[in-house]
């Protein structure tokens, strides 16, 4: 997936926030969310690019971009997998 | 009673409707929450231990056994009306089964059983004000205060809210916008519902959301961007589908932040 692609989430994603924690379901599995995750999920904007979301996600956990960047990209593959997002220009 | 009312025990008694024997008496609905005007209805509940038979009683319906409720109405001299509801008390302790906390599991077929008269005894039960024997609605106060009601409520909204926003998601594909249109305003009534629910604040008719919502004054969306919303302020009928993708954008944002009872899955 390319930094510059640009996530949105799928209108049709259920969202529950059972005690703080945030699960998201598509058509087949729940997904419960990890908190860092949770932070990328809720930018998730159909505006932010990856590389975007990375930059905030390294910024707020005080972690390498490159890495951050990488988290993001991992969590969308998962996402997508799932169907709880469409990826433009990845 | 508190005398709000005038003396609605005699009231009740001049048109035959104390039973001989009963647990209480208690009034609930708009009047009592201080939201009613003069065209509203007053709303009584009775619980007793034995069955009303009664021929001029309309039967409403709830989910309990047995399922049927018995209402008698009657104009008082004033010229409100009166509706008068007779639950057992064991049709009470079935409703409290429904949001015991063993049932969070399993939360939404619970929810989805419960009928509209059975949301609007819990919703009113909160405030009720006593006509006789108040030690009854008093314990039944406590006993519903340990209860998960507000998340129960929230996840029967979001349920619903799920359903809906998936037909919402069908109507776009399909190139049906105008009922994809109609379909998310039915959606963000349910995740209003749900953050109002939430907040402690529900009730099974939308009659008085806009009461609701300023009790509930939830910060996750306010009141100005819910009425934007709701009176489709941002609508642009060259492009009727940015309308309902803001919506359910929307109830999606609010979806992910009621924090619901942690037993609870999607």
């Amino acid at each position: 997936m390319r930094p510059d692609a640009v996530p949105a989430r799928r209108l049709d994603a259920r969202v529950r926030n059972v005690g703080g924690t945030i699960l998201v379901a598509g058509p087949r599995e729940v997904l419960e969310l990890t908190e860092t995750a949770a932070f990328v999920w809720n930018r998730i904007d159909g505006q932010r690019t990856i590389e975007a979301l990375g930059r905030e996600l390294a910024n707020e956990y005080d972690v390498e971009l490159e890495t951050a960047t990488e988290d993001v990209a991992e969590l969308l593959d998962e996402l997508l997998a799932n169907d709880l997002v469409d990826v433009r220009g990845g | 009673m508190d005398g709000r009312f005038g003396d609605c025990l005699g009231e009740l008694e001049r048109h035959g409707l104390v039973p001989s024997s009963y647990e209480s008496i208690f009034a609930g609905g708009s009047l009592v929450r201080g939201w009613g005007n003069e065209r509203s209805d007053f709303d009584v509940y009775v619980i007793v231990t034995e069955p009303r038979e009664s021929e001029s009683a309309q039967i409403d319906s709830v989910a309990l056994h047995p399922d049927s409720l018995p209402v008698e109405s009657f104009y008082a001299d004033d010229g409100r009306r009166w509706d008068v509801e007779y639950w057992l008390e064991t049709q009470v302790d079935q409703l409290f089964a429904k949001i015991s906390p063993d049932t969070l599991t399993s939360i939404q077929p619970a929810a989805k059983r419960m009928m509209d008269a059975e949301v609007a005894f819990l919703e009113r039960l909160s405030y009720a004000a006593p006509i006789a024997k108040e030690e009854w609605l008093e314990e039944r106060k406590r006993e519903v205060a340990g209860l998960p009601l507000t998340s129960m409520m929230a996840l029967r909204a979001l349920h619903m809210l799920d359903i809906y926003t998936e037909d919402v998601v069908g109507q776009l594909k399909a190139d049906d916008v105008r009922s994809a249109v109609l379909t998310a305003k039915i959606a963000l009534r349910y995740a209003v519902d749900a953050l109002l629910a939430s907040h402690g604040e529900f009730g099974e008719s939308p009659k008085w959301f806009a009461r609701r919502y300023l009790a509930a004054d939830p910060t996750e969306l306010s009141f100005d961007d819910w009425w934007a919303l709701e009176t489709m302020r941002s609508y642009d009928p060259a492009a009727p589908e940015r309308w309902v993708e803001e919506v359910l954008t929307t109830c999606q944002r609010i979806a992910s932040e009621i924090s619901v009872a942690p037993e609870v899955t999607v």
